[in-house]
Order: structure tokens, then sequence, then C-alpha cells
């Protein structure tokens, strides 16, 4: 007959009806221990209320009580020894190695540390503190999405440096005489900005008839072909028609107080006629 | 010391607290220090390993997970620093000097008492007796017998079931006993015969 001793101090912890005995009827006949019950009374896995009654059962088979003396007996003395062992104290020693490598456990280490902690603490405040007063001074460029903003901000927005040089144009252009360009008269229709301010980028300017007489810088397209000039100093040169190539078409900006909507400034798309 | 209490010293020591470090060291060092001289053999070896796994758990406590037990996570730091050890100068478990280093030093000067005599002829077959073993088996004994640790924590250190624990736990103990009652018995005999 097979006998499990997990299942019948499973069926003991679960407190089931007939798991009353604390050992199998074998074992309680006088039967031989098993080394295994021995080994589970030395795991401390017998359910301590039975215990005694497994211990008693153990006892009663000289074998098996032999065995549990014997390694009882072995831990005894493992115990024994280990309590006498002279244990070296490490305290001193491992907490001058610590210090001397980082710094903790020290003094100066602990200075140290604290110091790290106020220059963070004092750190994290400057950075909020900037941030409080940029939001207070300069809400905009606080904003992370970009803003839709009107097309004439870019005009005014231009460089002093470049709009003296628009003034400049604008009154070079002002004695220009002879066959101008035209400019289509219906929608100006708007294509993209352009750059104003950078030096690399080519430029040129034209006076458009006097039904508009409004000042274009244009872009560098390849529909310009050839008809502007390259970078700024464009606006000291004296304007002539062959700067202008008519019939080609451009990008610019419509500067302020000309064409068909005086005061305003925008990106127009210009088509230069004869 | 409770593991909560543990805990809060392990915090105040992580934060450069002396005394709580030093706590923690006086905690731990004779179980750590009597582990590794059974496991190594070598009371030398094992000191190194005490003060360098200390050393080490002490400059990263910040990094301590506190779901786990600090003696798992300091046994396992020294176990790895034994390793290590037994790499470079493999140790040999000598039975004298453990044995010495193991409450021998205490014998008084004017000649060993029959308890004395008793205790030593004990520990010398203790220590045949765990020398007998293998290293998985030498570890879970004395974690178990000599440190106390539950079988979940020994499986938890040792990345085992819990079931081949207990397998380790029963062959080791059946291994040990007739190790030590041959050593008991071939000493007894030389003693026999020297009469």
């Amino acid at each position: 007959m097979s006998f499990s001793f997990r299942d019948h101090f499973d069926a003991l912890n679960r407190g089931e009806p007939g798991a009353t005995p604390a050992l199998p009827p074998e074992v309680e006949a006088d039967g031989p221990i098993p080394d295994e019950l021995v080994d589970r009374m030395l795991d401390g896995e017998v359910d301590p209320a039975k215990a005694r009654e497994v211990l008693g059962a153990i006892r009663r088979d000289r074998e098996a009580s032999k065995r549990l003396d014997s390694t009882q007996r072995i831990f005894r003395v493992l115990k024994t020894c280990d309590r006498e062992m002279e244990c070296p104290d490490f305290s001193e020693r491992v907490l001058a190695q610590v210090a001397a490598r980082s710094g903790l456990f020290s003094r100066a280490g602990l200075r140290k540390m604290l110091a790290y902690r106020y220059a963070a603490a004092a750190a994290v405040l400057f950075g909020i503190g900037s941030l409080f007063v940029a939001q207070r001074m300069a809400p905009e460029t606080m904003r992370l999405t970009p803003q839709a903003a009107p097309v004439s901000q870019l005009v005014h927005s231009v460089p002093t440096e470049t709009a003296g040089l628009f003034s400049g144009v604008r009154s070079a252009f002002s004695s220009l005489a002879g066959a101008v360009p035209t400019v289509s008269p219906s929608p100006l229709a708007v294509r993209r900005l352009c750059e104003l301010n950078s030096s690399e980028s080519g430029c040129g300017f034209a006076k458009v008839n006097p039904p508009l007489a409004a000042i274009l810088w244009m872009d560098e397209s390849p529909k310009s072909g050839g008809a502007v000039c390259k970078g700024r100093r464009c606006a000291d040169r004296p304007v002539s028609d062959s700067w202008v190539t008519v019939g080609g078409s451009y990008n610019g900006i419509l500067l302020d107080d000309v064409g068909p909507r005086a005061g305003d400034s925008d990106v127009v798309f210009v088509t230069l006629g004869r | 010391m409770n593991r909560l209490e543990e805990q809060r010293v392990i915090e105040l020591a992580a934060q450069g607290d002396r005394a709580a470090a030093d706590c923690l060291i006086r905690t731990h060092q004779a179980s750590l220090y009597s582990y590794m001289v059974r496991l190594s053999g070598r009371p030398d070896i094992a000191e190194d390993i005490v003060q360098d796994a200390f050393v080490r758990i002490l400059m990263n406590l910040n990094r301590f997970d506190p779901r786990f037990r600090f003696s798992t996570w300091l046994f396992t730091i020294a176990k790895r620093l034994y390793m290590n050890a037994m790499q470079k100068h493999r140790p040999v478990y000598d039975s004298e000097v453990v044995g010495s280093a193991a409450g021998a030093g205490r014998s008084d000067p004017s000649g060993p008492s029959i308890a004395e005599e008793e205790r030593s002829h004990a520990r010398e077959c203790l220590d045949a007796a765990l020398a007998g073993l293998n290293e998985e088996q030498r570890q879970i004994m004395l974690l178990f017998h000599q440190q106390e640790w539950p079988i979940s924590q020994i499986a938890a250190y040792m990345s085992m079931p819990e079931g081949t624990i207990k397998s380790h736990l029963h062959r080791g103990r059946k291994k040990m006993r007739r190790l030590y009652e041959e050593v008991e018995q071939g000493v007894g005999s030389e003693i026999e015969a020297e009469l």
C-alpha cells in the first residue's frame, strides 16, 4: 500500500475530520518511521499541534529516534561552535573604507553631501523662479505650440537695418522713370513668407507701375531669371529696367503705404508684366 | 531587529548616518562571518569577503529593494565575492583552521579539560562532515541550520524551487550523519588504539 506523508500532513493542516490522527496507521502500529518524517520534523514542517504526537512516534522507533538525535546533535555542535567563534569587528574598518572611497559616513563627506543638496535645491528654486519670471515678462516665449500670427507682423519685425534698406530703395525707386513692369491687379495671392534679413539669400527690388506703386522684395526663385540683384547692397544701386525681368513671377512682400491695400503689408505673389 | 526597524536603519545609513551603518554591520557581521568561514573553510578569506561585502553594500544602499530581506542581499553579495575568490585562488577547506576559529581559542592554558576534549572532538567531526558536502549542499545546510533561514528565503537566495532545497536538505543531513559518525568512530578507534 502506498503512503504519502505529504498528503497526510496536508490533510492535517486542512483540519479535515478524518485527519485527526497525526500519523498514518502504519506508523502508529509501531512500524518503521521513514526518513521523510524525520526530515519533515527537522524542517519544521510538522504542524506544531501534532508535533508531540509525531515525536512520540519517532521515539517509539529506535532507528528513527537515533537518526533524529544524531542529526540534532550535529547541528547543536555547529551552533555551539559558531557561537564561540570569535568574530572580528568589521564596523570601524568598513566605515573607514567607505568614507575613504565615497566620503560617506565621514564629517567631510556629510558636509559635502549637504552642500550638494543645498546646491541642488537652489538650482531647482532658481529654475522655477526663472520660468515664473519668463512667463510674466514674455508669455509668448513660453508657448510650446506655434501660434497663428498675421503676416503683417512680419514686416514690423524686420530688423532696423533691413527697414532702412527698404526706405533707401523706396526713395531710389521714386525717381525711376521709364517702362516699369505691372503687377497684376487682381487678387494678390499669398504664397509664402520670405527671408528678409538673410544676407545669404538673393533679393531684388522693383518698382511696379504707378497704379500700384509697390515696392517688392523678391526671392530668387527660378522664375525670377536674373531680374534681381544679389545681396543687400542692391538698394544702393541705381535701379534700372535691366534689373527687372518683366513677365516673370515672383514671391515678395508688398510694403506699407502702397498698392491696392495701402497701409497693409503682406506676402504676395506677383506677375510683372510689360 | 524586525524588518521595519531594519528598513529605517537602512534608510538612515543610506543618508550617511554613521551610527545606523554601524548598527547594520554589527547586526549582521557575526552571522555572515561564521557562514563564510564554514563555506570557505578559511577564516582569512572569510574576513576579506565579509569586509568587502559590507563596503559594497554600504556604498550601494540606495539600490536596496525593500521587498527583499537585507540578509539575502548581503549574503548574495558575499557569495559573489566568495566565488570570485574561488576563481582566483581556490580555498582549501582547512578543518584545523576552521576549528581553531570556531571557539578553539578559548581553551584553558593549563591544559584541556574532558569537556573541552569532547568539544574539540565534536568540532573535528563536524568539520569533516561539512567538508564532505558539495558546495551547494553545504550552503543550504548552513543557511538552514546555522543561519536558521526559512526554506522560502533559501530558495530565493539560491534561485531554486523550495522542493529542491528540501531535497538538498534531506540528502545533506543523511550524508552529514554518515560522515560525522565515520569520523567519530575513526577518531574513537584511534584513541583506543593509542591507549
